[in-house]
């Protein structure tokens, strides 16, 4: 559907030209409803089909009731996401996300940077280009690149790859894997659960683990991996 | 029977949380648990001093009650201090999350109650290790002190029996 689309099922679509408006953000608030959210590159609008939004300044706001919400918002817009319960997908190249769930899949593919929180739902992350920051009650936490990397969770397991900035993951129980795309500093917890993690080859790290103590190198070091494992084992090694 | 009348106070809910408690319960068995316990206490009190008061344990986690919002902020970052450092001289074994609102509440003996008090509850429930999330009253409440700078928006979250989305921020660090 392009931006001057025809009205689907007897109703038009709302439209915001984000040109007009400098509309940034949009909020996105529901009780308990699936939300998608396609960002597209050749679209100038908002379009919210059958949803009630209000914009205020550079953002737009949309309280739903609905059980469904879906949403086409041009490339780069920041994301701001409240649900209860609900599957959370955001398709394509957007700004900032901000994603608050009870329960719930999240989905992202390519956010400039993101903050997730659920109690009890998979995150999946195929790209941050900055911080990625996300905290997980029972759900496994998956990112496949990002810049720096925070990630907690309770009883999931963490999966962190290409991480291109500093990483810090905590996990009571479940297993944390981590894949560094550069030296850059990096610090591990679980209360029970195996850690791995893996350096580009050449790195030298300053490696401080309580199996192995800590571990010097010689001369300079790149950066200091610390890892802490309860009752797990910790390995960490260079590719 | 005639009911007793109570007035409502206002002030600053906090809860704390120790994340990975039960897996380290699970490890370390109960008296190793009930020793982490009575370390977050004393840490926790000799954090706030006199500028609030811890109202009760519930489970692995503390409820406080601050009179004074700015008290009570100051006092979280004093608390999140003092874990921290604990933790770095290998003294305290987990990590500590809080939530923050404010509101008004009912006393009933040394216990509050009040729908505030579920608010707070459920905010902690979504910060992560060493973070205080806090709503946006809280905010709204610091907008002359300009202490809200500190903060950076999370987004919103629905707690039942609320109608609105209630607007998270976590204290940056």
């Amino acid at each position: 559907m392009t931006d001057d689309a025809p009205a689907r099922f007897g109703y038009r679509p709302i439209m915001v030209p984000t040109s007009e408006t400098a509309v940034s953000t949009v909020r996105v608030t529901t009780e308990s409803a699936a939300v998608h959210v396609t960002a597209d590159a050749d679209l100038h609008t908002v379009v919210a089909e059958r949803l009630p939004m209000v914009v205020d300044q550079s953002t737009a706001t949309i309280d739903s009731t609905s059980t469904s919400v879906d949403l086409r918002v041009p490339e780069g817009m920041d994301l701001v996401i409240g649900t209860s319960s609900g599957r959370v997908q955001i398709t394509g190249s957007v700004g900032s996300v901000a994603v608050v769930t009870t329960s719930g899949k999240v989905e992202i593919d390519d956010a400039a940077s993101l903050d997730v929180r659920t109690n009890s739902g998979r995150v999946i992350v195929a790209n941050s280009r900055g911080e990625a920051r996300v905290i997980s009650g029972s759900g496994k936490v998956e990112i496949d690149h990002c810049g720096a990397a925070d990630v907690t969770t309770t009883s999931g397991r963490i999966v962190l790859r290409d991480v291109a900035g500093t990483a810090r993951a905590h996990c009571a129980s479940g297993k944390v894997d981590i894949t560094m795309a550069g030296a850059h500093d990096v610090g591990a917890e679980t209360v029970s659960g195996r850690i791995s993690i893996s350096l580009p080859e050449g790195t030298r790290a300053l490696i401080d683990t309580l199996s192995a103590g800590t571990v010097a190198v010689a001369g300079e070091h790149d950066c200091v991996v610390t890892a802490r494992s309860g009752s797990g084992k910790v390995d960490v090694s260079t590719r | 029977m005639s009911v007793p009348e109570r007035a409502a106070r206002c002030g600053a809910i906090l809860f704390t949380d120790l994340v990975g408690f039960t897996a380290y319960t699970d490890m370390h068995g109960d008296l190793a648990a009930v020793d982490v316990l009575d370390r977050q206490s004393s840490l926790v009190a000799a954090a706030i001093g006199g500028g609030g008061r811890i109202v009760k344990e519930l489970g692995d986690g503390l409820m406080l009650w601050f009179d004074e919002l700015d008290t009570g902020l100051s006092s979280t970052q004093a608390i999140l201090e003092s874990v921290a450092e604990a933790r770095d001289a290998a003294d305290f074994p987990l990590s500590v999350r809080m939530g923050m609102h404010v509101g008004d509440v009912i006393e009933r003996g040394d216990d509050i109650v009040g729908h505030a008090v579920n608010i707070a509850a459920r905010v902690a429930d979504l910060a992560g290790p060493g973070e205080l999330l806090v709503t946006d009253e809280v905010l709204r409440s610091l907008d002359d002190s300009g202490n809200a700078a500190a903060f950076r928006p999370v987004g919103p979250t629905r707690v039942k029996g609320v109608a609105e989305p209630i607007w998270l921020h976590r204290l940056a660090t």
